[in-house]
């Protein structure tokens, strides 16, 4: 007798990707900075998990497997923003003399944030966010210890130089 | 500041900015519903499968064979568009175009309208086309190419929703002494309360038929794979140990799609539904619309209208104006107080630099340059809508 295929049964990707919805909101907006983009990420990472679930056959590599997916979507968005140019106007009657300066606030920290680049953002991320070892961080995206240790030390010393630059304006 | 006293600072930062981000409202309908219509997997494997009885109880695999294989029309016909201009003479065209067009006139999402066009594009895959190209803006246009399924098989494909229900049909009242049948085509006689529908299913492939599969070939029989969700495997497995021999409606749209019998009890969660033989095309098409999925909500309803080809709108537009040289024409869709309407856009004269505007929702047309002429022609029936002098 002939019978139909049956197929292994799969970890159920979708719930996995459900239940870990706000860390991965979360870890999208630290790297991106931006509400909008961070959605856009986590949605367009859970599609890429959904289309790769094959891959995982054990859902207790669920976390580690979909953050590196996530954080992927994360670096492919922020090279792409390089290549745009977000023009918004100023409101009316806006004198940019009359701005107060930020020094001291989360806004510059922000911003020095936000002038690395994408691989160095993300480590900084992991590291001090989300309180991750060298080790840990080398294993979720793919590179060696050696190269986190260097990128976040140069992260470190842009960061600071960053911070100076800007009180030396203000 | 030295290495630790930024360290700390920055640790401080980042925590009191993102540990407690709220998440946006609809991020979770998004992502689910974006996991649930995309594209299933689609195997076809034409080894035929063999294993002994024993082994099939053993591994309490449960076939369900379809005991009809009939398959209507989900679309009806097309409403009738503007009064016929003088077609233009035949031309030849070496692909076939199709627009899908949203069922309103507001501009669908982004990400809605990237997954319509995964599913579509899943569909098309599963009906055989192994190329083709496609292309957004406010509707979804196809390129295919002439070999394979008409175009009546092809737009019923791709306007149908894809929602599908698992429904018993009580003996009692289906095919005996209850007087009610399920037809194929038709909406049932009356409301059946659904087992399942896409909320309990995995995962949809198609496969070759378990029998009768030793020759496979395009009449060969195939199967449509379901894999369900484990509560629906639950209630499909304590529904069909009590009602063996008994049929079931596969719904699709609203319309009964296949009628296939029970022939075992699928405690599994793998459901085989066999068909194709006489019936392939048709089954093809039911298939294809399961492989694909369903559609995203602001798609669901999508209209399909027959589109004239490219070379046919060109050359209607070259009737009323004979000597004028094409300079760029496309595919794209207007709303006016008919509706939305499918249109290419073609634009005549001139070759200076000109700038574009919009001419629908998510379209933009570039008309020609000063004396240069825009003329929109209606692609379901080759009508002239409009000729407006370039700006």
């Amino acid at each position: 007798m002939e019978v139909a295929v049956v197929s292994e049964r799969q970890p159920d990707v979708a719930a996995l990707v459900l239940n870990r919805l706000a860390d991965s909101y979360r870890l999208a907006r630290a790297i991106l900075l931006d509400d909008t983009e961070a959605e856009d990420a986590v949605q367009e990472a859970s599609l890429a998990a959904w289309r790769r679930r094959d891959a995982l056959r054990d859902p207790d590599r669920f976390e580690a497997w979909f953050e590196r997916i996530l954080v992927n979507q994360c670096r492919d968005q922020l090279r792409r923003r390089k290549r745009t140019v977000k023009v918004t106007a100023p409101p009316i009657g806006f004198d940019p003399a009359d701005a107060p300066p930020e020094t001291g606030t989360d806004a510059e920290l922000d911003r020095a944030l936000a002038a690395l680049d994408a691989d160095h953002r993300i480590v900084v991320v992991m590291r001090y966010w989300q309180d991750r070892t060298v080790e840990d961080i080398a294993g979720r995206v793919g590179i060696p210890a050696g190269t986190v240790k260097s990128r976040l030390h140069n992260a470190l010393r842009s960061l600071r130089t960053t911070l100076e630059a800007g009180r030396e304006r203000s | 500041m030295n290495d630790r006293e930024l360290e700390l600072r920055l640790q401080a930062h980042l925590h009191r900015r993102f540990d407690d981000a709220p998440i946006p409202a609809g991020l979770e309908a998004a992502v689910l519903q974006g996991i649930q219509t995309q594209p299933r997997r689609i195997a076809f494997d034409l080894r035929p499968r063999r294993l002994a009885l024993g082994w099939s109880l053993v591994a309490a695999v449960a076939v369900v064979v379809a005991g009809s294989f009939l398959y209507g029309s989900f679309h009806g016909p097309i409403p009738p568009g503007a009064s016929a201009t003088p077609r233009p003479s035949a031309t030849v065209s070496t692909s076939r175009d199709f627009i899908v067009l949203p069922p309103t006139a507001s501009v669908p999402s982004k990400a809605s309208s990237s997954l319509a066009t995964d599913v579509l594009s899943a569909r098309l895959r599963a009906l055989g086309f192994g190329t083709f190209t496609s292309g957004g803006g406010f509707g979804i246009s196809f390129q295919l190419g002439n070999e394979g399924p008409s175009d009546a098989v092809v737009r019923r494909v791709l306007a149908a929703t894809g929602d599908v229900q698992f429904v018993p049909l009580p003996p009692d009242d289906y095919f005996g002494d209850g007087g009610l049948e399920a037809t194929v085509g038709q909406p049932l006689p009356k409301d059946e309360p659904a087992l399942f529908g896409w909320e309990g299913i995995a995962s949809v492939s198609i496969g070759a038929a378990a029998q009768g599969a030793e020759t496979p070939g395009p009449s060969a029989p195939q199967a449509i794979e379901v894999t369900l969700k484990p509560a629906a495997a639950r209630a499909f497995g304590d529904y069909t140990v009590a009602h063996i021999g008994e049929y079931f409606a596969v719904v699709v749209d609203g319309k009964v799609a296949v009628v296939p019998v029970i022939q075992a009890a699928i405690s599994g969660g793998e459901v085989s539904i066999v068909g194709g033989g006489d019936d392939a095309a048709a089954f093809g098409e039911l298939a294809a619309i399961l492989v694909g999925g369903l559609l995203p909500e602001e798609w669901r309803g999508a209209k399909v209208p027959q589109v004239v080809d490219q070379e046919a709108a060109v050359a209607t537009a070259l009737t009323f104006y004979p000597t004028a040289d094409v300079e760029s024409a496309g595919l794209t869709t207007r709303e006016d107080e008919h509706g939305t309407r499918a249109i290419w856009w073609i634009v005549l004269g001139g070759d200076l630099p000109h700038s574009c505007r919009a001419l629908a929702p998510g379209a933009t047309v570039c008309p020609a340059p000063e004396g240069g002429i825009v003329v929109v022609v209606e692609a379901e029936t080759g009508v002239v809508l409009d000729i407006e002098p370039a700006n």
